[in-house]
């Protein structure tokens, strides 16, 4: 895979590294700053699951990736020369999907600040012994997280999507399988530790069990599947499991992209419909170039690879439904993201000085 | 940025007195509201530029450069003819006005930011403006330095690193750039079929997006490779052909030419085109019978390499774009039966276009002359040579038929001038005068004045017939002498000095790669050509024999040789052929007889009934690409020693190409000759020789309807001679195309009895001939000429194969619809329960 790079791509692979330890860096401080937050997260997180937009959002979303699961699935059964290669592309790529997924975002950002100002509950919040960026952040995590739950019903079409066939166990202890197995009993273990209400201490033990088993069971199961021989533990699939893992983390990216955007508008303004729609307008310029094809009609194909550039449908049927990670878009969804998150705090520190 | 304008307006006076004066306030909102109907105006100005197509000059912009140009050089336009460009002129001063105020607003915002109370605000603003600046600058660098990983299980969008490597080292020059163009005919498998089903559209849709997907691969290797996509139902196609051909004039003629999807590699003046089917190939046979019989895709990746996805195919064919184009020899004893033979019968005219299109050069040779004269010599003649000769014997007949008519006009116009009444002349005396004179042959008669106007009629039509012929000859005269001229006397002279006929014809063979003897001795209608006519000379089979010494390959396309004994033909003296006894040194064996099958005796029984009734067309059936060539060995001794040998290659890519087109593949074969292989002693074939099989028929040593017999199936008699032979009768398939790489025997020169010779041989001679040659005959013939060229990498393979995945679910069973229904109705009404539930709850607080 890397064998294959030249002098360029080397170099943008050297800054991405460069960017990613800066990352961590500032994670781990952002990570304390929201620990410090989390009671605010915990409360807008769990707000979505009282409020009836969620639940529509989620009959929506489901109802739509299920038709586009069924459409998948005839091909994937069907007799005659048609079929595809991957249902990811099938289910992913196509435009009723976007066509949806465009109003998501708006629907679960739109009241994040608006909401907060209309009703006056802002000044309140920002009286809160926290910092503007831990709002943001709590705000914005809260409701990426609720998207992240919005996609895990999707889990369920894998095993026919995949063609996936019997579990297959093997005693096979070595120590990068143990490490594997051991750490991911310490994520659960801290999971279920957290589940109670047992103080600060019992919660960073609980943290530290949870990263520490993350770091065990990949590196564990980065060198046990990367090994040849027998696997502890493997379930066959038929079809190519990549791209179902590149889709994930596209749509992960995307949509972390289009929170931003949303929360971003949401500080802007009081009303919540007005914030839904400058969202959805915003949104349509990366969503809506998947409908122009200039090729095909009289436009100009000048500025073509721009609007490809900029289109994220077209990013997952070039690249994330085929298996292919490609940097350009999931820089694009990341410095995006981060810009409208900067943007947002830089909009709530501006109540103080007007 | 959040910054509210009265708080401008404020920061605008601040330092005076705190509020914004009146008239400030005003004259800013008056420069607000231009600035909003300057955008208003601005929009309404471009809907109406737009809707009278105003600004399709920018349409053709290819680069920033060019858009501005265009747009500067409208804006000029439009203030010289403001009456039709009026929707521009509003364009602009809509936008002049909003660019007005918006300068206005920055300079009050730099007001603003410039006062003590403002210090945040400078600061957030400069921040905002940085991370802006953060932001584009990125995805700027995201966007010129993509890097695209491929993690799909088996690699399938990445170049394999050693055609990578290979492809890196291209020219980078300019000049010298490579490029691809895939051109997209929508016609992908139209060329072997007039009746594409849907496994063929299905399989053009994929090989579409496949050959995509290389391209845009092989865009990535780096700027020694551009990549361009023409699609020809694309509105714009004829602006990007245009743009695309503009410095090359070649690969515009190639591209013109295509008849069906093509892969084009252009470098230079060198172009080379590729069909979609050499990148991957539709298995349609195989296509029916996967999935259990209820159909798949199944699609064949092309190309000598181990990646699967057909790229190897495309790489060698950029790699090796400079590479000569092999030369084929025709070998042929008269200039009809020639590549450029006017005989639409006899000519293998067809055969050169295919050729020429398919990157091959061809030259003739006639080796026979004198048909004339009716005294055939050898010779070693160019089709130039021939038909030289043949139109200096044709001028010739013409000079003395011209001199012959001249001759007849001069007489009949002194024979109506002398029965010509003149103006002094009496009727009577004239009359009795040519009575007189003419008393012989009006045989004693006097002439009368009606039998003189019946007669002087006469010789005045006889004088415009006569005058007309001359015409006719004249021009016929002409129009030789011209085609004369056409030809490169000089050359052919210069040819014709060399007496040395060996000298000659190894000369002219020196520059050839594969040579072709195609030998025309009976065709699809019946018609004969007797095979005696093709024998060479020792000396021209010696030349062969020296050809073939060197390593180069032969394609010998040889028909039966039976004759009919009621045509009267003298019995061929000439003895055994003196070439199909070279090949017979190389283990190949013809037989004596041609194959009939059931048609062939239905139709004989038909011309028998009805001696008048003109030979139409029979319907033989087709070659056999499906059964183990070994069941068609010739005596039962062979059959029971018959060893499996690997399959023959060339029959897997002809079978390949069968499999491709499913049932409608055509290639049928009337009046074959068998054709066998009987490897040297102690040698094994290194693959089964056999490369083309009949369908059941039989072996018939009098093919034709003699007396009362009709031809047809007669079991031999115990005694008969041919019996335990391979001449032995027999029904059942026969072989009657075999190839096989030999080494020469040792009994020829040393220097080449190390050498491996591939030889092809086909028993029919008509197999090529015609103006016209059906998809099926030129893929026999490029793909056999493809194999004995030792191109194998240019034969249609069957290793690599690509279908749709399926998953193991019947559509039918009750597992599929508790997925369907599950999933498309059981989750979404599972979360709609769950809203409900939690709305009862917050109804019941």
């Amino acid at each position: 895979m890397f064998a294959n790079l030249n002098t360029e791509q080397w170099l943008t692979l050297t800054l991405l590294s460069v960017v990613l330890v800066l990352a961590v860096v500032v994670l781990v401080w952002l990570a304390v700053g929201l620990f410090r937050a989390r009671s605010l997260m915990r409360r807008e997180f769990s707000a979505y699951f009282l409020s009836p937009i969620a639940y529509v959002v989620f009959v929506v979303f489901l109802g739509m990736t299920g038709y586009l699961f069924a459409t998948a699935l005839e091909l994937l059964t069907a007799s005659g020369p048609v079929g595809i290669e991957s249902p990811m592309q099938t289910m992913f790529a196509h435009e009723r999907f976007w066509l949806v997924f465009l109003f998501i975002p708006p629907l679960l950002t739109m009241r994040l600040f608006a909401e907060e100002r209309g009703s006056g509950t802002l000044e309140m919040l920002m009286t809160a012994p926290l910092r503007d960026w831990q709002v943001v952040l709590c705000k914005y995590l809260a409701c990426l997280a609720f998207y992240s739950v919005l996609w895990l019903p999707t889990l369920i079409y894998l095993p026919a999507l995949l063609g996936a066939q019997r579990p297959v166990w093997n005693n096979v202890w070595t120590l990068s399988s143990l490490s594997f197995v051991i750490g991911l009993a310490a994520i659960l273990l801290g999971l279920i530790l957290l589940l109670p209400r047992l103080g600060t201490a019992a919660r960073l033990v609980s943290t530290a069990l949870i990263v520490g088993g993350g770091v065990a069971a990949g590196l564990g199961g980065w060198f046990h599947y990367h090994a040849d021989g027998a696997h502890l533990f493997k379930i066959p699939v038929l079809l190519d499991p990549y791209p179902v893992i590149w889709t994930y983390v596209g749509m992960f990216m995307a949509g972390a992209m289009f929170l931003a955007i949303g929360l971003y508008i949401s500080s802007l303004v009081r009303n919540q419909m007005v914030a839904a729609i400058l969202a959805l307008a915003v949104g349509l310029l990366f969503i809506g170039a998947v409908f122009w094809h200039p090729e095909r009609g009289s436009g100009n194909l000048l500025f073509a690879p721009l609007w490809n550039f900029l289109s994220v449908p077209r990013h997952f049927d070039r690249s994330f439904t085929r298996g292919l990670l490609d940097t350009a878009p999931l820089i694009l969804y990341s410095s995006t993201a981060l810009f409208c998150l900067f943007l947002t705090v830089r909009s709530l520190e501006s109540r103080r000085w007007q | 940025m959040a910054v509210n304008p009265p708080n401008l307006a404020q920061g605008a006076d601040a330092p005076r007195s705190g509020r914004p004066s009146l008239f400030w306030s005003r004259l800013h909102f008056l420069i607000r509201v231009l600035g909003v109907t300057g955008v208003l105006i601005g929009c309404a100005g471009l809907v109406l530029a737009v809707v009278s197509s105003q600004l399709l000059p920018l349409n053709d912009a290819n680069n920033v450069s060019d858009a501005y140009r265009a747009s500067v050089n409208l804006a000029r336009t439009a203030l010289e003819d403001a009456r039709v460009y009026w929707p521009i002129l509003l364009l602009l001063g809509g936008a002049a006005l909003a660019l007005f105020a918006l300068i206005i607003e920055i300079v009050a915002i730099l007001f603003f930011t410039a006062g003590r109370r403002s210090a945040f605000g400078l600061n957030a603003i400069l921040q905002g403006v940085l991370a802006a600046i953060l932001l584009v600058g990125v995805n700027v660098w995201a966007f010129f330095h993509p890097l695209r990983m491929d993690f799909t299980r088996d690699q399938q969008f990445t170049l394999p690193a050693p055609i990578r490597a290979q492809l890196a080292q291209l020219d980078h020059d300019k000049k010298n750039k490579t490029t691809i163009v895939v051109y997209q005919r929508h016609k992908t498998f139209g060329t072997l079929t007039d009746k594409p089903d849907r496994y063929d559209y299905a399989a053009e849709r994929k090989v579409v997006e496949k050959v995509k997907d290389l391209a845009e691969q092989l865009s990535h290797v780096g700027p020694q490779l551009s990549v361009a996509v023409l699609d020809i139902e694309e509105e714009k196609f004829e602006k990007q052909l245009d743009e695309l051909t503009k410095d090359a004039p070649a690969l515009r003629q190639a591209i013109d030419a295509a008849a069906e999807n093509s892969i084009f590699i252009q470098s230079g003046d060198h172009v080379r085109q590729m069909s979609f089917n050499e990148f991957y190939q539709l298995d349609k046979v195989a296509s029916r019978e996967a999935n259990d019989g209820k159909g798949n895709l199944v699609l064949l990746a092309q190309g000598s390499g181990t990646s699967g996805h057909g790229v190897e195919a495309l790489a060698s064919k950029i790699l090796n774009l400079e590479e000569r184009r092999p030369r084929v020899g025709v070998l042929v004893v008269h200039e009809y039966l020639t590549t450029e033979g006017s005989e639409d019968v006899f000519t293998l005219r067809a055969l050169r276009k295919t050729l020429l299109a398919h990157g091959f050069d061809v030259r003739d040779v006639v080796l026979k002359k004198g048909w004339e004269a009716g005294r055939l010599e050898p010779s070693a003649d160019t089709f130039e040579a021939s038909k030289l000769e043949r139109l200096e014997l044709e001028l010739e007949d013409l000079d003395d038929e011209v001199k012959a008519l001249t001759e007849e006009v001069k007489v009949l116009e002194e024979r109506i001038e002398e029965w010509s009444l003149k103006p002094d002349e009496k009727l009577a005396d004239k009359l009795d005068k040519l009575s007189k004179k003419y008393s012989q042959r009006l045989g004693g008669l006097a002439l009368t004045a009606a039998n003189w106007e019946a007669l002087l009629g006469f010789f005045q039509r006889q004088l415009t017939q006569s005058r007309q012929d001359l015409a006719d000859k004249r021009e016929e005269q002409s129009k030789t002498r011209k085609e004369r001229e056409g030809l490169n006397v000089d050359r052919v002279l210069e040819a014709r000095c060399m007496s040395d006929l060996k000298a000659k014809l190894t000369r002219i063979l020196a520059d050839c790669d594969l040579l072709f003897m195609p030998r025309l001795t009976r065709r699809a209608s019946g018609g004969l050509v007797p095979n005696r006519i093709h024998r060479l000379s020792d000396i021209q089979v010696e030349c062969v024999k020296e050809f073939m010494e060197a390593g180069k390959p032969v394609l010998a396309c040889f028909g039966p040789t039976n004759e009919p004994p009621e045509l009267g033909l003298p019995p061929d003296l000439a003895g055994k052929d003196n070439l199909e006894a070279l090949l017979g040194e190389l283990g190949i064996r013809f037989g004596k007889q041609t194959i009939l099958f059931n048609a062939d005796s239905k139709a004989f029984a038909d011309r028998r009934r009805n001696p008048l009734r003109t030979p139409g067309t029979v319907e033989v059936p087709p070659l056999d690409f499906d059964t183990p060539p070994e069941r068609a060995r010739g005596t039962w001794r062979s059959r029971m020693e018959a060893t499996p040998l690997p399959p023959n290659p060339l029959r897997e890519a002809l079978r390949v190409t069968a499999h491709s087109v499913g049932k409608d593949f055509d290639l049928r074969l009337r009046f074959p000759r068998p054709v066998y292989f009987e490897p040297m002693a102690g040698q094994t074939p290194k693959f089964e020789p056999t490369f083309l099989l009949t369908a059941n028929g039989w072996n018939d040593a009098q093919p034709f309807v003699v007396g009362g017999r009709r031809p047809h199936f007669e079991q031999p008699k115990p005694d008969d001679p041919d019996n335990n032979t391979l001449d032995a009768k027999r029904r059942g398939a026969f072989p009657v195309g075999v190839a096989i790489e030999t080494p020469l025997p040792s009994s020829w020169s040393s220097s080449g009895a190390a050498k491996l010779e591939r030889v092809a041989v086909i028993g029919q001679g008509e197999v090529f001939v015609g103006a016209k040659l059906s998809p099926a005959r030129e893929r026999l013939f490029l793909q056999t000429a493809n194999w004995l060229l030792g191109r194998d990498d240019y034969l249609p393979r069957a290793d690599h194969v690509w279908s749709y995945p399926r998953v193991p679910l019947s559509p039918d069973s009750q597992e599929y619809y508790l997925w369907w229904w599950g999933i498309r109705l059981g989750l979404p009404v599972l979360f709609a329960y769950l809203g409900v539930i939690v709305w009862l709850i917050r109804r019941l607080r």
